[in-house]
Formats: structure tokens, C-alpha cells, sequence
């Protein structure tokens, strides 16, 4: 019997019908297909719309069975390509948050956040406990005897000043999260503050942020009244005094120049002068001490000295050891140049000119420092202060 | 560059509930941001066939919108400071896309698709809607459809590259009906494509469900049938986005790639790398050995006397071997 031949077609199976290649513009991030061709409907729009959609989704859904796959446990997943065709966003980037105060002195003077473990041993319960929060370790207020000494005898209640201070450093810290927040405002505006936090109007608080009193606004009252009585064309010279009004106190607070008295035993003009000083030197001090750098600055001076140190070992070297030790200090001659090669030469330089030099050098300047240690630096110290 | 005067006395607000910080937020601009709300509302009259396409296009967005069920007089997009109205309810639902269907002598089944960039109305388009047939009036294809389905979207016409309302209209159906965007999808959940063919300014918006069948290639064959909604939509007003907002709209967040450590272009070499190797020890290295390059017992016997006199330690292995 010879084997029956059967197509793909007659039992029911065949491809649909595709668009051409650069016929269509496909947007697989989207799972879009565009047809740019003008719509022939003729008469009868929905077939039209039939025939085309079902060209369209072929294409579209060929074109997605070809994208690489990830096996999941639903089936097959197609990695899709980021979406082509750029839409409007709903709102803006956002932006990074302003520094507080306290990070920008922290990165002004080098100093790095480091990460600090959660648990901490805890001395009285002999066991590890949070560092913060409840149940933490060293919780003053769950102490239940406070022993007196000098400090506190005779004192106020114990607990009660933990409390308090307690209660202090919380409202320190919601002044300083205020203070933050009003320099983020006034750089950003309103939008540049997290999305969780407000900053509205307020009148001054006393007690629990009830409206301050008649009798509590006495002195702005006066103050007001007094800038009312000098708001005339003679500037209240000629105007009748207030009940209660002194005689002097509407003058306008002018200027007053003061002198500094010509003989001073007691040195209040060096005082002033040197207070003056100092303020101009504390508003100028950018640079604070950066560590990072200065270590930097003194790894690569002992690099430099370490080099001249071993330059000169080099030098009557030979002489000394013979030709084994003249082989090894070829080796090591060479693979230092190996290993400088890469570096740019002012780089190599830093050590004698005092320069700081980039992260992956100072890199290898702590490896130096280590391999230091190793050997022992009596010998080298020693030397140096000779040369010095 | 002064920011705005804050006022002398400020106190810092901050959301009473855990629940109403969390909602805060939720809306929050993000770098990723979610899939676009729609808010679905009516203006003054709205007739029962803007009313139904509303209910269709509530289907179509399935789920992602906020409806709206009362009648609003004063939202009137298209004229001056009507759309404070609209803005106002976008603000309170976090809404970034609108429908707005109203029904007047002058026109008739009246909707306006529009979108807002950051609470305030970016660009509109209106429409008359001609004919609307709901899912109920086709079969139950749509039955396989569920909800958060990524759908397909096919257009068709050339009036989506020629003419800019239609370039309009396309975006905004694109930013309406794509769904959630994500990086990868199920080869199996292809379930419903959105058509939109575009005829003499007219946009003929069809939906069918997929039905995937052997073809005997890797490739399956589509085969589609109608489960609605469907609309026929006649273009009316437009509003395009003012340049300047728009632009700023457009702007896409920078995609944050690591920065690659010791790697550098260089003008002729191209990409530069640094590597470093570390220091070789040539004595115990795995070297082809020569004939020659052995050493004669006795000059090594001198040299280990020499090495000994300058007090410098060799290694052990060699010492022993020597």
C-alpha cells in the first residue's frame, strides 16, 4: 500500500494571512499594530474591519511568538521590548530629595553613613536586643530604681527628667525636620516636599495650638499702636499722646552710633575685634577637615618616601646580595612597572607633589600601606628621619 | 532664584492615620508610573446611547476608572474655565484620563476623551457617536476576556499619519486602552483586540476576542470574533496640549544604568578597559622548562650563602628543593 500524502491545508491547518515586512508600524512594547495604508471598506465596513483586524493581529501575534521567551509555570512568557510610541506622562519626574542640613555638613566634612548592625548586646539582660524602638537594649525607662548619686541627689525626680528629656529631644528633633523642610519649600516649592507632608500658616503656639490671647498680644498691640501714632506727615511729632504713652516712646528706633572708648583697661576693643575675626574665618571655613582626603594626602607622602627608600636600596643592591637577590629585584622592578603602567603618570607623581589622588589608586595606596605594615617599618622610619 | 514666601509662623502637617499616609503615597509621582485612571462622568444632559458607550468604555477600561453617576453643569472643557470643574474631580480621584459624555441640540451624543498632566487638562478631543452596539448585543465572546487582560491594539487608516487630530485621537486611544505596561506576557494570554480603523475623519472602534489555532508552525493562527463594545465616532472639537506643557510631559525619567567601573572611551581605541592583574611569582609560576634554564648546584649553593648574608628570607619549597 502506498502511504497516503496529506497537506497541512486539507486537514485544516494553515497560517493565517500576514502583512509584509515595513508594511505595518509595530509597537511590541504596547502590543500595537498600525496600518498606515488607507481603509478600502466598500460598502461594508464591519467586514473590512473584520479582514483587517485579523491581518493585523496575525502580523502582531507572529511577530511576539518570535520574541525570546521565559519559561514560567503559566507557559511560555515573551520578553517584550520597551514601548516604541511615547505617550504623555500622568505626572511629573520626580526629583531627588533636597539634603537636609545635617547632610550637607556630613558630606562638607567627608563623613560616611555606615551601616550599623540591629542588634546589639545589652549588659543587664545578658542577651541581644534592638538597637532602637521597643524592647531595645539599655531602656532607661524601663529601669525600675534609679541609684542617686552626686548628680542627681536632692535633685527633681529621676524619671521624671528622663522623661523630659525625652520629650526635649523629640521636639529638638521636629524643629530641625521643620527647619528642613521650610529650606526645601522655599528652593522647590510646595511640590518639592514629600507627598506626605504639608507646611500651612500658623499662629503663634501657646499651649495646644489654641489662637494666642488678647492679653498675650498686649506688646504687639503696643507696637502697633505706637507705629500708628508715628504714621503722620509730622511723623507723631505734633500728635496728642496716647493714655499710658511715655514721652519718649514714639521716637522712631533710629541708628544709634556707639563709640568705643579711646582708653580701654578692660580690652573690649580687642574682644569685639577678635570675635569679628573669628566670625569671618567660621564663614569662611568650606573646607573643613576632610578625613578622607588628609589620609589620603599622608598615604601618598609615606608612598613617595617608601620609593625613594627603595630606589636607593636598588641602587647598591647588587653589589651586596649577588646575582639571586639581582634577578628578584629585576622581578620586582618590572611587575611595578606593570602595575603603574595603567595609571595616569601625574597619578604616579602624587606622592611628591602631596596631591590626592582618585579612588581606584587610592585603591592600591592601601594595599601599599598593608604590605607596609608586613615588613615592619622600623627600618624604614628609622631612615626617613635620617633623611629628614 | 527666590522661591515663594513662606509665612512667618508654619507648622508641619503630616497625615493623622498610617492608612492616610499610605494613600498619600499611592499618589505620589513615580519614576514607573501605574496604568492611567480614567474618570468617567456626565456634563449637563447626557442621552441613554453617551450614557450606554460611557457604560462600554467603563468595559473596556475594565476597572481602571472612577464613574462618576450625577450630572455636572459647569463641566464644560472647551469653554473658558470650564475645566476647573474637571480638574477638581481629576485632583480628588487621581485620575489622569476623562470621559466626558453630554447630549445638546447642537451636539448631539457628545463625548470628550481628554487627559491631564498632573491634575491640570493637557489635551482634548470631542466626538459624536454615531452608532454603539454594547457587548450584551454580540454573543458571549467576551466571556474568555478577564479583567487586567493586556489587549492587542490595531490601527488602521491613513488619516492617523495625516491628519493631526487623527494623530491626536490615536494617542489618546493608545493611552485609554493599553492597559498596565509590563516586560514580559503569556504567549496564551492574547484574549481581545481593539481595533480602530479610521475612514473620512470617522473612527470605527471594534473589539474582538482571539481565538489561537494550530497552523502547524510554531506560529498559531488568529482567528477573531466580535464581542463589542462597538462605536462609530465622528470628530468634533479639539484641544491640543499647549507646547511647553507638553513638552514638559513628554519628558521621560532616565532609565538609572550602574556606572561600569574601569572602563573609558578613548577617541582612537574606542572602549578602554582597566584590569587589574595581580603580581606574578615567577619562581613558583608553571614555566616550560629548558636545559638551559636550570641552575648548577653549586652557583645555587653560592647564592643561598649570599641571600643568607643579605638577611633576606626565601621562600621555604625552594630552599629545599635547591
Amino acid at each position: 500500500m502506498e502511504p497516503l500524502k496529506v497537506t497541512a491545508e486539507q486537514i485544516g491547518l494553515h497560517p493565517g494571512e500576514e502583512y509584509e515586512e515595513d508594511q505595518l508600524e509595530l509597537d511590541l512594547g504596547n502590543l500595537l499594530a498600525f496600518d498606515p495604508e488607507p481603509v478600502e471598506a466598500g460598502g461594508d465596513i464591519d467586514g473590512a474591519c473584520l479582514s483587517l483586524a485579523t491581518k493585523l493581529t496575525q502580523t502582531l501575534i507572529s511577530k511576539l511568538f518570535k520574541l525570546p521567551t521565559e519559561a514560567s509555570d503559566a507557559g511560555p512568557l515573551a520578553l517584550l521590548p520597551p514601548p516604541s510610541t511615547l505617550l504623555p506622562r500622568a505626572k511629573p519626574i520626580p526629583k531627588p530629595r533636597e539634603p537636609t542640613k545635617w547632610e550637607k555638613f556630613a558630606k562638607q566634612k567627608g563623613i560616611q553613613k555606615r551601616k550599623r548592625s540591629k542588634l546589639v548586646f545589652d549588659e543587664d539582660n545578658q542577651e541581644y536586643r534592638r538597637r532602637f524602638g521597643y524592647k531595645r537594649a539599655g531602656d532607661m525607662s524601663e529601669v525600675p530604681i534609679i541609684e542617686a548619686n552626686k548628680s542627681n541627689e536632692g535633685q527633681e525626680d529621676p524619671f521624671a527628667a528622663q522623661k523630659k528629656q525625652k520629650r526635649e529631644r523629640v521636639k529638638a528633633q521636629d524643629k530641625r525636620q521643620l527647619e528642613n523642610l521650610k529650606v526645601t519649600a522655599r528652593a522647590g516649592g510646595a511640590a518639592a516636599l514629600p507627598s506626605t507632608l504639608r507646611l500651612a500658616a500658623s499662629l503663634p503656639e501657646h499651649g495646644k495650638g489654641r489662637p494666642a490671647k488678647r492679653k498675650e498680644l498686649h506688646d504687639d498691640i503696643k507696637v502697633a499702636s505706637r507705629q500708628a501714632g508715628v504714621a503722620t506727615a509730622s511723623m507723631g511729632k505734633f500728635d496728642k499722646r496716647l493714655k499710658g504713652e511715655k514721652a519718649g516712646e514714639r521716637r522712631l528706633p533710629g541708628k544709634q552710633r556707639k563709640f568705643a572708648p579711646v582708653a580701654d583697661p578692660t580690652g573690649t576693643e580687642r574682644t569685639i575685634q577678635t570675635s569679628m575675626v573669628d566670625k569671618m574665618l567660621r564663614e569662611r571655613a568650606d573646607d573643613v577637615l576632610d578625613v578622607g582626603k588628609a589620609v589620603g594626602r599622608m598615604e601618598a607622602g609615606r608612598r613617595e618616601t617608601r620609593r625613594q627608600e627603595k630606589q636607593q636600596h636598588g641602587d647598591d643592591g647588587p653589589s651586596l646580595i649577588g646575582t639571586g637577590m639581582k634577578k628578584r629585584g629585576k622581578m620586582a622592578g618590572r611587575s611595578k612597572h606593570g602595575r603603574s603602567a595603567d595609571a595616569p603618570s601625574s597619578d604616579r607623581k602624587g606622592g611628591s607633589r602631596g596631591k590626592v589622588a582618585g579612588g581606584a589608586s587610592k585603591k592600591r595606596m592601601s594595599q601599599g600601606s598593608s604590605l607596609r605594615k608586613g615588613r615592619g617599618g622600623g627600618g624604614g622610619s628609622k631612615r626617613r628621619g635620617g633623611k629628614s | 532664584m527666590a522661591g515663594p514666601q513662606l509665612p512667618p509662623q508654619t507648622k508641619l502637617v503630616k497625615p493623622k492615620t498610617k492608612r492616610g499616609k499610605r494613600a498619600l503615597e499611592k499618589r505620589e509621582p513615580k519614576l514607573v508610573e501605574d496604568t492611567k485612571k480614567a474618570l468617567l462622568l456626565h456634563g449637563g444632559k447626557v442621552s441613554q446611547v453617551v450614557q450606554d458607550a460611557l457604560g462600554s468604555i467603563n468595559k473596556l477600561k475594565q476597572g481602571e476608572c472612577v464613574r462618576y453617576t450625577r450630572r455636572n453643569d459647569d463641566a464644560r472643557p472647551f469653554e473658558a474655565g470650564g475645566e476647573a470643574r474637571l480638574e477638581h474631580f481629576a485632583r480628588k480621584s487621581d485620575c489622569s484620563l476623562f470621559a466626558l459624555a453630554n447630549h445638546s441640540k447642537k451636539r448631539p451624543h457628545n463625548i470628550v476623551l481628554g487627559r491631564f498632566y498632573n491634575h491640570q487638562l493637557l489635551d482634548m478631543l470631542e466626538f459624536g457617536i454615531e452608532q454603539h452596539k454594547s457587548i450584551a448585543a454580540f454573543r458571549a465572546a467576551a466571556s474568555a476576556v478577564q479583567v487586567g487582560n493586556k489587549p492587542c491594539m490595531a490601527f488602521a487608516g491613513d488619516g492617523f499619519t495625516q491628519v493631526p487630530e487623527l494623530k491626536l485621537a490615536k494617542s489618546l486611544l493608545i493611552d485609554f486602552f493599553r492597559g498596565q505596561q509590563v516586560a514580559s506576557v503569556n504567549l496564551k494570554g492574547f484574549k481581545h483586540v481593539i481595533l480602530v480603523a479610521t475612514l473620512d475623519r470617522r473612527l470605527h472602534l471594534r473589539q474582538y476576542a482571539i481565538s489561537l489555532k494550530r497552523s502547524g508552525t510554531k506560529v498559531p493562527r488568529v482567528e477573531l470574533e466580535e464581542m463589542g463594545p462597538r462605536l462609530e465616532l465622528s470628530l468634533r472639537r479639539v484641544q491640543a496640549a499647549a507646547p511647553d506643557v507638553e513638552s514638559l510631559a513628554m519628558k521621560q525619567p532616565k532609565t538609572s544604568k550602574k556606572k561600569e567601573k574601569n572602563v573609558s572611551t578613548d577617541l582612537l581605541e574606542g572602549k578602554v578597559a582597566r584590569v587589574y592583574v595581580p603580581q606574578q611569582n615567577l619562581d613558583t609560576i608553571a614555566l616550560r622548562k629548558t636545559k638551559g634554564s636550570k641552575r648548577e648546584r653549586r652557583s645555587s649553593k653560592l647564592e643561598e650563602v649570599a641571600a643568607a648574608a643579605a638577611g633576606v628570607e626565601r621562600p621555604a619549597k625552594q630552599a629545599r628543593s635547591s
